[in-house]
């Protein structure tokens, strides 16, 4: 054996070793955090959406799994939307599935062509993280790109809106026109600072509004005051006529992720730092009523209401219950040890009203507290189809 | 801590380049990677000093191992002396290697929070941007007006892999070109001998540049393509700096002969025969071999002769030396 071979060879395979697991660390490390999952909820019937990695999980009133969707090697994070017999989603490679909501069986999949040369197949570049709006047969939703419309039977394109400069991760919201005396619209904010409205069945630019930043959850509308909310990342909570006219701007303590809950004409949401904020928008100006301080963390998602009793969730991985009336704290469980940034919905388990939650922890990717006294009720594993 | 230190400044800086640079990405991650690049020129430039120091030491190595080639824990003994003497640091050329990984890992995480890859990347964003009041009171800054970048630049995504497969391409090319130019100026290293850890530390630094190319084009096939960006701008950028401190020797990294290295090589090759032939190639041969004919017209391959390095020599004298003692 030659000296030189006996000793370069192991050497050189201990480095390629060393190599191997720095490289394995920086993937693991330096690799983004996974997406929190997609929630979504009809209280009328306790059906729960859950969207997460691979699979689209339908569950019933009674924590039952109705079926499990699967695509080729789609991933899901973004909230369904459901129609009466419809659940609409977005996946991560920018295809938009509809999903049979009883049977889970696909109804129609929009998968934009990909390119080919050769034998390469490129990549897709585009991704659909936002839950989508429905409305005149029309199914709207926003991507990495674009704002698509695609007929809700066939999911054929109708158009594409492609002057957004930034992604869009906002819902966007379509807004009836009969009952506010004016067109049909369709609300689009993206992390481009900008608020369009478009026309919904040509995808024409009617205005667009710059704010003061980006605007990653998405817009609600006060039929009341025919007035939208939206928050930005510059901290700021915006009201903006249906017009497009910025009417007020509230300055929250930090970021303003989940869009603001109405409920008795008052807004309640959460910012990045941990406050939790009621006001009113009274003659054409935020009133603020009551603000705390609730968490050290982010309050990200939209809070929820359920007989007079508002519930938050936070990155503290605990879960917060004011008593509306007098804002005391009516609990908070914190038995939990995953960061809760997923939306909330309301179900029921054996009549017994409970608010459920998504984690990233696939052992308990949803959890359901008892609302009445914060208990845990049940805790749902991620499942695949095979499971 | 690694956040405090490493993460958020660097997210910090990019914020503060981007709000500069009318929020062109594409120049922010420029900048940003020659900025850090230079930061990190101390290390650089020790890890090739180190390099050369180590080869500059090469022949006394080579006459302490003729010396002790009997007793190796003498051996061992004197070479630390003599790197101690030499004010030589047999590890230090690997060293720069691992300071530079931690910087890279910040650098990686730096852009995927900057450019808001998922929604959990951003969520954080807030709390990384150091001294904003101070950004804001002293230079204008909001830097909250710029999150996330826009991290549309051509066709690319830069928050995702490219799509079409040609920042990786480029970052594997351009990280060959620069392997290829600084390791065509080094010498092989003359001693394999195990227990010199000269040469154990040059032959860890070879094996790592070697696989350091395929490594970061693994990252850019996989990662964000503005981490593609910067792996291909810190590729120029020490080309260039290479290049800028006349240490580059184009003619060896061209794969044309090298004059000065045969005319040195051959000097120091007091056993070997050498010959010229008629087109004035220089060939070198191996001991004993007097008689040799040598053709009117050597076979041109492109490439320059490989000529028998001198740990070839020095192994064919060991190997020599053990037959006799036998």
């Amino acid at each position: 054996m030659k000296p030189n071979k006996f000793y370069k060879t192991p050497r050189r395979y201990w480095m390629m070793g060393v190599l191997l697991l720095v490289s394995i660390f920086l993937s693991a490390c330096g690799s983004s955090r996974e997406p929190w999952p997609g929630v979504t909820g009809d209280v009328t019937d306790g059906t729960v959406i859950l969207s997460f990695n691979g699979v689209v999980t339908s569950l019933d009133g009674n924590r039952d799994r109705n079926w499990i969707y699967e695509y080729e090697n789609a991933k899901f994070y973004a909230p369904g939307l459901l129609t009466d017999d419809t659940v609409y989603v977005g996946d991560f490679d920018g295809r938009f599935h509809a999903i049979d909501r009883e049977t889970g069986e696909q109804k129609w999949v929009y998968a934009p062509e990909r390119q080919t040369f050769l034998f390469l197949t490129f990549r897709s570049n585009n991704r659909v993280i936002a839950g989508a709006a429905f409305g005149n047969d029309i199914v709207f939703f926003g991507t990495e790109r674009s704002v698509i419309a695609l007929s809700a039977d066939k999911g054929e394109v109708i158009w594409e809106f492609e002057d957004t400069v930034h992604s869009i991760w906002a819902q966007p919201l379509f807004v009836d026109g009969e009952a506010f005396d004016m067109k049909d619209t369709l609300f689009v904010a993206g992390l481009d600072k900008t608020l369009y409205a478009l026309e919904p069945a040509t995808g024409e630019l009617r205005w667009k509004t710059q704010v003061n930043g980006s605007v990653p959850g998405g817009i609600v509308l006060d039929e009341e005051n025919q007035v939208l909310y939206l928050g930005t990342l510059r901290s700021t909570l915006y009201a903006i006529s249906l017009t497009g006219e910025i009417l007020d701007e509230y300055k929250a303590e930090g970021w303003v992720w989940g869009p603001p809950l109405i409920d008795n004409g008052a807004l309640y949401f959460g910012d990045l730092n941990g406050y939790l904020y009621e006001l009113t928008f009274v003659d054409g100006e935020f009133v603020e009523n009551w603000k705390t301080n609730v968490s050290e963390d982010a309050l990200r998602s939209q809070p929820i209401i359920y007989d007079n009793v508002l519930i938050v969730s936070g990155e503290d991985r605990i879960i917060y219950a004011y008593n509306l009336e007098d804002k005391s704290k009516k609990w908070e469980n914190d038995e939990f040890d995953e960061k809760f940034l997923s939306n909330m919905t309301v179900s029921m388990d054996e009549e017994e009203p409970v608010v459920i939650v998504g984690t990233v922890d696939k052992k308990r990717m949803l959890i359901a507290v008892n609302i009445k006294d914060g208990k845990r009720a049940w805790e749902y594993e991620y499942k695949e189809k095979g499971d | 801590m690694f956040d405090w230190f490493i993460i958020n400044p660097m997210t910090t800086v990019l914020l503060v380049l981007y709000h500069l640079l009318d929020s062109n990405v594409f120049l922010t991650i420029v900048i940003f990677t020659v900025l850090i690049r230079l930061s990190v020129l101390p290390f650089t430039l020790y890890q090739q000093r180190s390099m050369r120091a180590l080869q500059v030491v090469q022949p006394k190595i080579k006459e302490l191992q003729e010396k002790y080639k009997d007793d190796r824990e003498k051996l061992a003994q004197e070479q630390m002396a003599l790197y101690k003497e030499e004010g030589v640091n047999p590890m230090a050329s690997c060293l720069p290697i691992f300071i530079q990984m931690p910087i890279l890992f910040g650098v990686w995480r730096a852009i995927i929070a900057a450019l808001a890859l998922n929604p959990q990347d951003l969520l954080g964003l807030e709390h990384r941007i150091l001294f904003s009041s101070f950004w804001e009171s002293v230079f204008g800054l909001n830097l909250d007006t710029v999150v996330p970048l826009n991290n549309r630049w051509l066709w690319l995504n830069l928050a995702l892999p490219d799509p079409y497969y040609i920042l990786p391409v480029l970052v594997l090319v351009s990280s060959l070109i620069q392997q290829r130019l600084f390791m065509s100026s080094m010498n092989t290293p003359t001693s394999t001998d195990p227990d010199d850890p000269s040469a154990q530390a040059a032959q860890m630094s070879q094996q790592m540049m070697r696989f350091m190319p395929f490594f970061f084009a693994f990252l850019a096939l996989n990662y964000s393509a503005g981490l593609s960006i910067y792996f291909i701008v810190a590729n120029l950028f020490s080309t260039v700096q290479y290049a800028a401190m006349g240490k580059a020797n184009w003619r060896k990294f061209l794969g044309l002969p090298d004059p000065e290295e045969a005319n040195r090589s051959v000097d120091e090759l007091p056993d070997t025969a050498v010959a010229v032939d008629s087109m004035g190639n220089t060939h070198r041969l191996k001991s004993g071999i007097t008689d040799v004919k040598l053709s009117a017209k050597p076979k041109s391959t492109g490439r320059t002769k490989r000529t028998p390095s001198s740990s070839q020599s020095s192994r064919t004298r060991r190997n020599s030396n053990r037959r006799k003692s036998k």
